[in-house]
């Protein structure tokens, strides 16, 4: 896993874009949550 | 009344008018008969009139006083929705408040997002160095979303944080399973995540539980060693 990255291009906001992208709304239907772990 | 007093009048004018000349009445007692019952008839309408003004007037002061009534009672609801709707944000910032900080800096790096669907979620998650050797992630999922996911979501959590579960060891997250699995019987669709990680080994072992279904746990998840790549 590299290192985790915290800008707005990281990794876990284009996951959440995407996953906001595919239910077309700003609002999730349930709990959003994303945890990245990097490790060495 | 009216009416009937109005008929009975004209009835009794034509039968007289039909009986003429049988009674012979004088002039002025005839005028003075017909102003008086214009008189009358006036009166009566202008009682039936006042009657039906009072009792408009009575069911406007009513409806002004049930619209106030409800005016107040909205005003009451309103208040107690925004104090509702406070207390859910101080406990939506609560929720936010124990979450762990992401790490940016040493040999193990953290970043998160945290989007609950309303104010208050069932989601939590945390993690924390057990000792110098082993480094716990958890990720908690109430099912559904609101104040009661929340409450159980972040019992759970501050029982993980503050390692308040008794005889259990918090390296092994077998044991801590079954331990929150006592601590909070008897509850359903609650799904539970636990990883810990010994970050010396490089092994990680990773637990995956239900509350609910202790006597099922193999159904729900299963024990692994994960190598570290």
């Amino acid at each position: 896993m590299s290192a985790v990255k915290t800008n707005d291009q990281s990794i876990l906001d284009r996951l959440y874009n995407y996953a906001k992208n595919i239910g077309n709304s700003e609002n999730f239907e349930d709990d959003f949550t994303i945890v990245e772990v990097a490790f060495g | 009344m009216a009416s009937i007093y109005c008929f009975a009048y004209i009835t009794m004018n034509y039968y007289a008018n039909l009986s003429f000349p049988i009674i012979e009445l004088s002039q002025i007692y005839i005028n003075v008969l017909n102003y008086g019952n214009i008189i009358v008839i006036c009166f009566i309408l202008a009682s039936i009139g006042y009657i039906y003004y009072r009792a408009a007037i009575t069911a406007e002061e009513k409806l002004e006083q049930e619209h106030q009534k409800t005016n107040a009672a909205l005003i009451e609801r309103n208040q107690a929705l925004k104090l509702l709707n406070q207390e859910l944000a101080d406990a939506a910032d609560y929720v936010r408040k124990i979450l762990p900080k992401p790490i940016t800096e040493g040999p193990i790096r953290t970043d998160w997002r945290f989007i609950p669907s309303t104010s208050l979620g069932g989601d939590a998650f945390g993690y924390h160095m057990v000792d110098e050797n082993h480094f716990a992630i958890y990720l908690i999922d109430v099912s559904g979303h609101g104040v009661g996911a929340a409450l159980l979501s972040v019992s759970v959590m501050n029982v993980l944080r503050s390692h308040s579960l008794p005889d259990t060891d918090f390296k092994d997250p077998e044991q801590v399973l079954e331990a929150l699995n006592l601590a909070f019987p008897g509850e359903e669709n609650n799904d539970m995540f636990f990883t810990r990680l010994g970050n010396k080994t490089g092994y990680t072992s990773f637990q995956m539980g239900c509350m609910k279904l202790k006597n099922q746990m193999d159904r729900c998840g299963d024990f692994k060693n994960l190598q570290i790549s």
